[in-house]
């Protein structure tokens, strides 16, 4: 779980969580996740004419409410599963990856308030992510693993590139959703700036944190 | 109490002290792990999509809604009046029809190319709908759609559209952020924010409204603008 150093593998794993079966769950949850926002793009437009002769026009509907939700959902799930597995590159996908797909698949690109949010529950997550693999890994705990550090301040930089594009673009009716991303978007940074002050300080051999260490066998 | 000294540990990939007494690395590393980050998310900054500025305003007029209003029949009218929601087989007006364009020198075309060219996505995820087309009888499926956004997790200004009897139709509303399904948050700013939209692209917007008599909460008062080219 915690592989030695040079192997890229098990970085990236480190990357996406701590715990081995938390991390698969992740994965597998992610995956279906984005496979269902696609289905609800894609099945409405292949079936809708079959499906009105037949009555299934309200199951399609269903499927829509569903990838509505997962698309809102999975913001927060990307948070909890930060906290709790730490992976901030994994914690970072929940919100990210389902959003992306779907724009990907409707070719709507453009930078509205739902990317903008996506992408500071993103930074969020990965923060949190920071958090979390410190709980569930004590040698790390002061700082965080510093390629995670590396994935959420990237997506704080482009989350703050984000939020000014969109400040005055965005209509007053997404107002809510643009104040949330400016909370998620702080909370991160403090996490992650707290991240490189520790990184600092323990690299640098500061007082604070030699006195916390155990004195070695004689 | 160090265990290694950082001065000795060059970082890197395999910079990472393994000893337990946390990681450590060198300011070099340091310095380049926090330059790779900003740079990371500088890129992710520049491959960001242009920003497209909404047309929904803060505030948008509206007669208020008479929960009385008797609606205009369907047969009477060129244009739909409702938008249906299929339900068990039944047809059930959801949504009242607050733009028209009697499309007397325009085309259906280039109404949904003004609402594209404003930078509104079509294809956005959202459910199936209908208008009652007068000449046939029969119930259509919205023919082009367009939104703000793909999900509309912090709410958008949606529409939809229909040519019925050589006229144009639209339902446009602002969705509410979807807690857990989209609610509707207002007709009128849709209303307005496509009047805003037309005119900005050169277009007629009627000073007189239309009545329909489709009061719809929460705002919606029963009149369509009528927008020619």
């Amino acid at each position: 779980m915690n592989p030695g150093p040079g192997a890229a593998g098990g970085r990236l794993a480190a990357l996406c969580g701590e715990d081995d079966r938390w991390r698969l769950a992740g994965v597998v949850g992610l995956g279906v996740a984005v496979a269902v926002v696609l289905a609800s793009v894609w099945l409405p437009e292949w079936l809708v004419d079959a499906a009105e002769t037949h009555g299934g026009v309200q199951s399609l509907d269903a499927l829509v409410t569903v990838g509505v939700l997962i698309v809102v959902l999975a913001e927060a799930v990307g948070l909890l599963y930060g906290l709790w597995n730490g992976g901030p590159l994994l914690a970072a996908s929940f919100p990210l990856a389902p959003e992306l797909a779907g724009r990907l698949a409707t070719g709507g690109w453009g930078l509205d308030a739902d990317l903008t949010l996506a992408l500071c529950a993103g930074a969020a997550a990965a923060a949190l992510g920071l958090y979390g693999a410190g709980r569930r890994r004590p040698e790390a705990r002061r700082s965080g693993p510093l390629d995670g550090l590396t994935v959420a301040t990237s997506l704080i930089v482009t989350g703050l590139a984000a939020l000014i594009a969109v400040g005055d673009a965005a209509g007053p009716h997404v107002a809510g959703a643009v104040r949330l991303s400016w909370l998620l978007w702080s909370g991160a940074a403090v996490i992650v700036l707290a991240g490189w002050v520790g990184y600092v300080r323990v690299g640098s051999g500061d007082r604070v944190v030699a006195v916390d260490l155990p004195d070695p066998p004689p | 109490m160090r265990l290694t000294d950082p001065r000795h540990n060059m970082g890197g990939p395999g910079g990472e002290a393994s000893t337990g007494t946390g990681p450590r690395f060198s300011r070099r590393t340091l310095l380049s792990r926090a330059a790779l980050a900003v740079g990371l998310g500088g890129v992710g900054s520049l491959t960001l999509p242009e920003t497209v500025d909404s047309s929904v305003p803060a505030r948008a007029d509206s007669r208020g809604v008479d929960p009385d209003a008797e609606s205009v029949s369907e047969a009477e009218t060129p244009y739909a009046v409702w938008q249906y929601e299929s339900e068990d087989g039944e047809m059930r007006p959801t949504a009242p029809i607050n733009v028209v364009f009697p499309l007397e020198s325009a085309t259906f075309a280039a109404v949904t190319a003004t609402c594209r060219r404003s930078g509104l996505t079509d294809r956005p995820l959202e459910y199936v709908r209908y208008a009652r087309d007068r000449n046939t009888g029969r119930y259509r499926r919205q023919q082009w759609t367009a939104a703000e956004s793909f999900g509309g997790v912090a709410g958008r200004f949606h529409v939809r559209c229909w040519e019925l009897a050589g006229t144009a139709s639209v339902q446009a509303h602002v969705d509410t952020a979807p807690l857990p399904t989209h609610g509707t948050a207002s007709y009128a700013l849709a209303r307005r924010a496509l009047e805003r939209i037309f005119d900005a692209a050169g277009w007629t917007v009627s000073d007189d409204r239309l009545h329909l008599g489709n009061d719809s909460g929460p705002d919606h008062d029963g009149y369509a603008t009528v927008i020619r080219r």
